[in-house]
């Protein structure tokens, strides 16, 4: 059988056991919620300063623009701190369900908690870590990718940039799930990604890419109403790859069983 | 949704594993639409060409005159790049329908397991003509539906300008597979997709809505189940005469010496020329990650259609 089909029975099991334990979604429904709440209100002060002109009286009132500048960063910094803490409470504590939810075992809610007390640390303080150095990487390769963008990326019509999305995500966007799953360290979770992502790179990059389309398109078949609901239908898609995931990746590692 | 919908749901995991083996055990699949697709560029990018000369003419109108402005634009369009234009497109549609047609012959044939006059050929002249008219029959369907589809989507707060197609859609999907399958009438195809798509809503609502999701970045697409002809495809023209732009490129034989030297039309025609060629070639990239797609998704309705999703385990 190709990965292709595997891939296929995978969805389908992960379809199954999805419908069978809603109780999965619950959790990144209601993050995606608070994170998109977050980010509306701060946008929406944001807009309120500028109309309004409190904005230029702080700038004045503060000697320039500098110091405003400062505190607005600070204030993003903040925010954007506030934002990957609340995502990465959710992502430990529903990567712990699905392990056991794969395991074959039940899933009571206490999961969740248990896994945001073992993993949460952990992971917080990986991502900090991955943060400076995906940070320093991109500086290095900025002028290749900016290169990339703007040859390859245009010739195919924005095709490229969605390889090279997905091939970044096969890489090293699920060290969570896999920190969880395996019990390991952080970056020992990203090292076990790398190798994982570059061994499955294709199956990978295809199912990243079926996620991405799904949660960024699935929204706007709803309209305008599509807006208000679209942080659940993200979440769903989402967490419902994420069993599919999980499931590709303990069937090539043999970490357990596939789903049953 | 009811179990049984829902069981009808997750054996499209199966169509997709059917239809993927049936495409990677035949890549003469792809012949047909590469040679159209390279054409389809070919074209795109001539006809792009013969545009250069209005941009041409418009740079040098000292002012925006609107009188002047579209008296020169049909002066010039009316020639080549008319001609052009009407020759792109008459390709495209007749191209698209003439491929589809030889195709849904060959995954009708593929799927069912049938080596009887299995070839692209065959089905592209046996059926074209009926497809054809299909394809004019739902264009003039969607242009007579059009008033009613802007206001359903006004009161449906824009949902409804998605959704609306994907329910014709469910309604109009298997019709292809269905008149190569019995050597069907237009009316008896249509009439058998419609019965099918009645049967198995939900299904084929959720199977349109994953190929929806899928395909739905911009760019051409590769052959012609849809007639959305991409803008760029809208170009092309001059005054007649074949003098492309390209015979009147700005000497670059040595450098420029004053400014007086500089030719700013050359420079633009230039640019112009690279924008075509770009446009071009992201057309053709495009439609060539597009024609995957519609393989896949044009063998999973053959299949689908041929096994009439009968369901042999309920899961649920």
């Amino acid at each position: 059988m190709s990965k292709f089909e595997q891939l296929m029975d995978d969805m389908k099991q992960a379809l199954i056991i999805s419908v069978a334990h809603k109780k999965v979604f619950l959790g990144p429904i209601i993050g995606s919620l608070v994170t998109n709440l977050i980010t509306v209100i701060m946008l929406v002060i944001l807009v309120v300063m500028i109309a309004g002109g409190s904005i230029f009286l702080i700038i004045d009132e503060g000697n320039g623009l500098i110091p405003f500048v400062i505190i607005a960063v600070i204030i993003s910094l903040g925010v954007f701190a506030l934002i990957t803490a609340l995502t990465l409470i959710i992502e430990v504590g529903v990567a712990n369900m699905l392990k056991s939810l794969l395991n074959g075992e039940p899933i009571p809610f206490t999961l969740f908690w248990d896994g945001i007390k073992q993993y949460f640390l952990r992971a917080l303080a990986t991502s900090i870590g991955f943060f400076f150095i995906m940070l320093f990487v991109y500086i290095l390769l900025f002028i290749p990718i900016l290169l990339y963008v703007l040859t390859v990326g245009i010739l195919s019509g924005g095709w490229a940039m969605i390889a090279l999305t997905t091939l970044t995500q096969a890489l090293i966007g699920y060290w969570l799930l896999i920190m969880v799953n395996d019990d390991c360290g952080g970056f020992k979770s990203i090292g076990k990604n790398l190798k994982f992502g570059s061994s499955h790179m294709k199956i990978m990059m295809l199912i990243f890419f079926i996620q991405m389309r799904l949660a960024t398109n699935l929204s706007g078949f709803l309209g305008l109403l599509g807006l208000l609901v679209a942080f659940a239908i993200v979440a769903i898609v989402n967490t419902y790859m994420k069993v599919v995931i999980l499931s590709t990746y303990r069937r090539y590692t043999n970490t357990s069983q596939p789903i049953q | 949704m009811t179990s049984r919908n829902f069981n009808k749901i997750l054996k499209l995991f199966d169509y997709f594993k059917d239809a993927y083996r049936i495409n990677t055990h035949h890549k003469e699949l792809y012949r047909p639409q590469v040679i159209f697709i390279l054409l389809k560029g070919l074209l795109v990018f001539i006809t792009s060409l013969t545009f250069i000369r209005i941009f041409e003419d418009m740079a040098l109108l000292p002012n925006l005159q609107f009188d002047k402005f579209f008296s020169i634009l049909w002066n010039e369009f009316k020639g080549l790049p008319l001609m052009m234009t009407l020759t792109t497109m008459v390709v495209l549609l007749f191209g698209s329908t003439f491929v589809e047609s030889g195709l849904y012959h060959m995954y009708y044939k593929l799927t069912t397991h049938d080596t009887n006059n299995g070839h692209f050929s065959y089905g592209a002249s046996k059926y074209f003509l009926r497809f054809l008219g299909a394809n004019l029959l739902i264009i003039l369907f969607w242009l007579l539906a059009f008033i009613p589809y802007l206001i359903v989507g006004a009161v449906t707060l824009t949902a409804g300008f998605v959704l609306l197609p994907i329910i014709v859609g469910v309604f109009l999907s298997v019709w292809k597979v269905s008149m190569v399958s019995d050597n069907k009438s237009i009316s008896d195809a249509i009439g058998d997709s419609m019965r099918f798509g009645k049967k198995h809503f939900i299904p084929m609502s959720v199977l349109l809505i994953i190929r929806s999701s899928l395909t739905s970045m911009g760019g051409g697409s590769s052959s012609g189940s849809s007639y959305q002809y991409n803008a760029a495809n809208n170009t092309g023209t001059s005054t007649g005469d074949l003098d492309l732009p390209l015979n009147n490129m700005p000497n670059f034989s040595g450098p420029v010496e004053s400014l007086s030297d500089f030719d700013p039309i050359g420079f633009i025609k230039i640019f112009l020329i690279i924008i075509a060629s770009v446009v071009s070639i992201a057309i053709v990239v495009s439609a060539l990650v597009h024609m995957i797609f519609e393989v896949f998704f044009g063998l999973t309705f053959t299949v689908i259609y041929v096994d009439d999703w009968a369901l042999e385990e309920e899961v649920i």
